[in-house]
């Protein structure tokens, strides 16, 4: 429950560093941080299987390849929280945050219903009966890794000739 | 590109938009929607150039990011009702799904990225972008439609018909003309999608029919502006008098196939008592209208000496192909056999 | 009483990994002098015993440079992170009185351990310096690379066990050691470990000659203390698991840790015999190994120990 509203707020803060920083560098480390804490609330739902893998292959795989690129771009002196457009941006998504809450959320007791939530996540069954009904989902699932691998390898085949390059 | 591969994308397309239709699950609709796009980039990137790459690069950006919204008011949906049927969409969230399915589509507000792209890409890729992309969104909606606020919907439809009609009227690039001309027929079918979806569906009918009959002529005609439209009755005269004809059919004007969706749906507008929504869609055809007319004005009302500074095609291509000589054929005769079109839906 | 016990239980934890870890760098360079017909450090204490300490007080009572351009926090920020997942990684290994118990143990080690790009990776860009920049990208893409045949080794073995416990690779173990029937997946291991820790033949982010030292070019004083500590322990990690999955140590005896220990030393100094042996590879090459070789080959594996279990399912034991 404490852990919960820790994690809670700590995702809200990642997302607005994501949302608001403009050096992608920044930007990819609130989304990494926003990831580990998200993953942290699925453990609190009791599905600690699922946010390990969540956490292995996103943080530790595709984030650690985002970042890298982010640090490639070259930005000699990249503004974070400390200026003030930055700052600026930050109260804004603090404002929108906090507008959103008022209303939709009418009673402040919302983790309360966390408990609830539990409940239905065990109750509905979602991406499990979508494995259980069958091996075709499955096949589809396979098809669909193989038609984005041959959409990358056709994006940036050829020399000179990544899939964002102006020829 | 090679064949095996193109094969692979095609075929995925097909996939994906039938996984969409038959799906009654939102997890499977989503992934039907996300092979969809998936497959259509390296169509979009084949002719490889800056502005192509530029194209997919803003369609996957926002078709990707239309399919989260999409995921997220799906899961949600799920969160809220506990069960992840398409057809059992509870209200607050349907509004969320809506403008997810509107930025795939490109339906008003959200339109910005569909004239851009389209410019980006070739005539063929553009008929299939505008066509069958089309088709498993539109599905969604349609399972979904009565779930929908009805003024959600008729003030999407309102801004795609009147920017449709607006964004066209600058535009002397065809592919963006038509591009604008999808928009505002998107917000007709949108308008009346709570009311009435079959009288949708065949709008969308006509529509498909109309617009792969206006991309295949300008294929064959090879003409990306309007300038080198006005060249093309020396190329084939025929096709240029009847695809100006098949513009005013787009447009809507009554003895030709186009003015059938709209006339039912303004009588079903009007007997739903949404009178003056009628009057402001048939208002805003208007101004589809004009481009329209400019288009076919060009097309075949002008011959030499004209305005235009341009150069004569001297490569006859006497033979028209027969699946676009159907298509022009059901373009412009269809309005006698409403009935009968209006039985089969 | 609970903040007493979460304060002493990980000091426990802590103390003694560093301590070991101390002694490690300690050996590391006897050996390397013994291999090299010198003596290596003799002067501080008996046999150069105190030399790490003193190498540790040096450090940190030195002044931790920043340079003027970097990202301050972020600097600061990044040696921290390295050292608290370098000991949080071995919070769930198996000893007797372990901190927690998951289920989940390997997935739990593998994530944390994939964390530790992130540190390298900031520190390397915080620096603000061409040589740390490089230096970074190269060991990020290096470990990521090797990550991907840890991971599926592990899944292999994962497979064979039939448990994502730590525990339960044991009680796997009790009649041979995995190493005897997964032994490519041992070799594999080995030098993946040795790629993943940037040891050796693998320590391209170093690279005196060219990228000056690596990642950690502009760090000096207390933070580079940090980093040096968090490798060493990553090192003494990496066994410490090459050993639990590999070599079969018993916990349910009474002399398990001395056991483990043993292994896990055999297994360190292999990993200098290798330092002291091997010249150091071409970048291309270390990522053809990898992409080209281990990767197709960690693949099979995994298909042969999926397929394996299933075919032999209806068969007696002992057959």
């Amino acid at each position: 429950m404490v852990m919960m509203v820790v994690f809670s707020v700590m995702f809200l803060i990642s997302l607005i560093a994501v949302a608001s920083n403009p050096s992608p560098y920044f930007a990819a480390l609130g989304l990494m941080i926003g990831a580990g804490v998200g993953c942290g609330m699925l453990t609190q739902f009791g599905m600690t299987f699922l946010s390990m893998i969540l956490f292995l292959i996103y943080l530790g795989g595709m984030l650690v390849v985002f970042a890298y690129s982010a640090a490639l771009a070259a930005e000699p002196y990249p503004s974070a929280w400390g200026s003030l457009e930055v700052f600026s941006y930050v109260v804004g998504s603090l404002m929108l945050v906090v507008v959103m809450w008022m209303l939709l959320v009418n009673d402040f007791g919302a983790f309360d219903e966390i408990e609830g939530c539990v409940m239905s996540v065990r109750r509905y069954v979602g991406v499990s009966e979508m494995y259980n009904a069958g091996g075709y989902m499955l096949l589809v699932a396979g098809w669909v890794l193989l038609v984005a691998l041959l959409v990358v390898l056709e994006l940036t085949r050829g020399f000179g000739r990544g899939c964002l390059r102006a020829v | 590109m090679s064949p095996y591969i193109l094969f692979v994308m095609l075929s995925s397309l097909g996939l994906g938009t039938t996984l969409t239709f038959t799906s009654s699950h939102w997890l499977l609709a989503w992934m039907g929607l996300e092979i969809n796009t998936l497959a259509i980039i390296p169509l979009m990137t084949n002719k490889h150039h800056p502005r192509a790459v530029e194209a997919a690069t803003k369609y996957f950006l926002t078709q990707a990011a239309a399919a989260a919204i999409l995921l997220f008011a799906s899961i949600y949906n799920a969160w809220y009702s506990g069960q992840w049927f398409i057809q059992d969409m509870s209200s607050p969230v349907s509004t969320l799904m809506t403008l997810a399915i509107a930025i795939k589509l490109g339906i008003a507000p959200m339109h910005f990225w569909l004239p851009e792209v389209m410019q980006g890409i070739s005539i063929s890729t553009g008929l299939i972008l505008v066509t069958w992309q089309k088709l498993a969104p539109l599905a969604l909606l349609m399972q979904i439609s009565h779930n929908i606020k009805p003024e959600l919907l008729i003030i999407l439809g309102l801004m795609s018909t009147i920017i449709g009609g607006w964004g066209g009227l600058n535009q002397t690039q065809i592919r963006k003309i038509m591009a604008y001309s999808s928009i505002a027929h998107l917000g007709w079918i949108i308008s009346i999608l709570h009311f009435m979806p079959a009288l949708a569906m065949i709008n969308l009918f006509i529509y498909l029919i109309m617009t792969i009959t206006m991309f295949m002529t300008f294929n064959l005609l090879n003409s990306p502006t309007i300038n080198t439209l006005a060249m093309n009755w020396s190329k084939s005269p025929i096709l240029a008098a009847t695809s100006a004809l098949a513009l005013l059919s787009l447009g809507g004007l009554p003895p030709l196939t186009g003015f059938m969706p709209k006339w039912l749906i303004i009588q079903e507008l009007t007997n739903q008592e949404l009178a003056p929504t009628a009057t402001l869609l048939a208002l805003s055809a208007l101004l589809s209208l004009f481009f329209y007319l400019r288009l076919s004005y060009s097309l075949s009302l002008t011959i030499m000496p004209n305005t235009h500074p341009q150069t004569l095609n001297w490569n006859m291509k006497t033979t028209t192909p027969l699946p676009l000589s159907l298509m022009m054929m059901m373009t412009l005769t269809m309005l006698p056999i409403t009935p009968t079109i209006i039985s089969l839906f | 009483m609970t903040i007493f016990t979460l304060i002493i239980n990980p000091l426990m934890y802590i103390i003694p990994i560093l301590l070991a870890m101390a002694f490690l760098t300690l050996v590391e360079r006897k050996i390397l002098g013994y291999m090299q017909l010198r003596k290596g450090p003799n002067i501080v204490g008996p046999y150069g015993l105190l030399q790490p300490i003193a190498d540790g007080v040096k450090l940190f009572i030195k002044e931790p440079v920043k340079p003027s351009t970097s990202s301050p926090t972020l600097f600061l920020l990044t040696p921290i992170l390295a050292l608290t997942l370098a000991l949080m990684l071995w919070v769930p290994l198996p000893m007797p009185f372990a901190l927690t118990d998951l289920n989940l143990t390997i997935l739990f080690i593998l994530a944390v351990s994939s964390l530790s790009v992130y540190s390298i990776l900031g520190s390397g860009w915080a620096s603000n310096s061409k040589y740390a920049l490089i230096g970074a990208l190269r060991a990020v893409a290096q470990t990521i690379s090797y990550e991907v045949t840890l991971g599926l080794i592990v899944l292999s073995l994962i497979l064979f066990t039939g448990a994502f416990t730590l525990n339960m690779f044991n009680s796997a173990q009790e009649t041979i050691w995995l190493i005897l029937p997964a032994w490519p997946m041992a070799a594999m291991w080995f030098i993946s470990t040795l790629a993943e820790t940037n040891r050796a033949p693998f320590d391209l982010t170093e690279g005196e000659s060219e990228l000056v030292s690596g990642f950690n070019v502009e760090y000096a004083g207390g933070p580079f203390a940090l980093f040096f500590l968090a490798e060493y322990t990553n090192i003494l990690l990496m066994n410490a698991l090459s050993a639990i999955l590999f070599l079969g140590p018993s916990f349910n005896t009474v002399n398990i840790n001395l056991n483990w220990a043993i292994k896990t030393t055999i297994l360190a100094i292999m990993f200098l015999w290798v330092r002291a042996s091997y010249p150091r590879f071409r970048y291309d090459q270390l990522m053809h190994l990898v992409w080209k070789n281990f990767l197709p080959l960690t693949l099979a594996m995994i298909a042969w120990h999926i397929s394996l279990p299933i075919s032999m399912a209806g068969s007696p034991p002992q057959l």
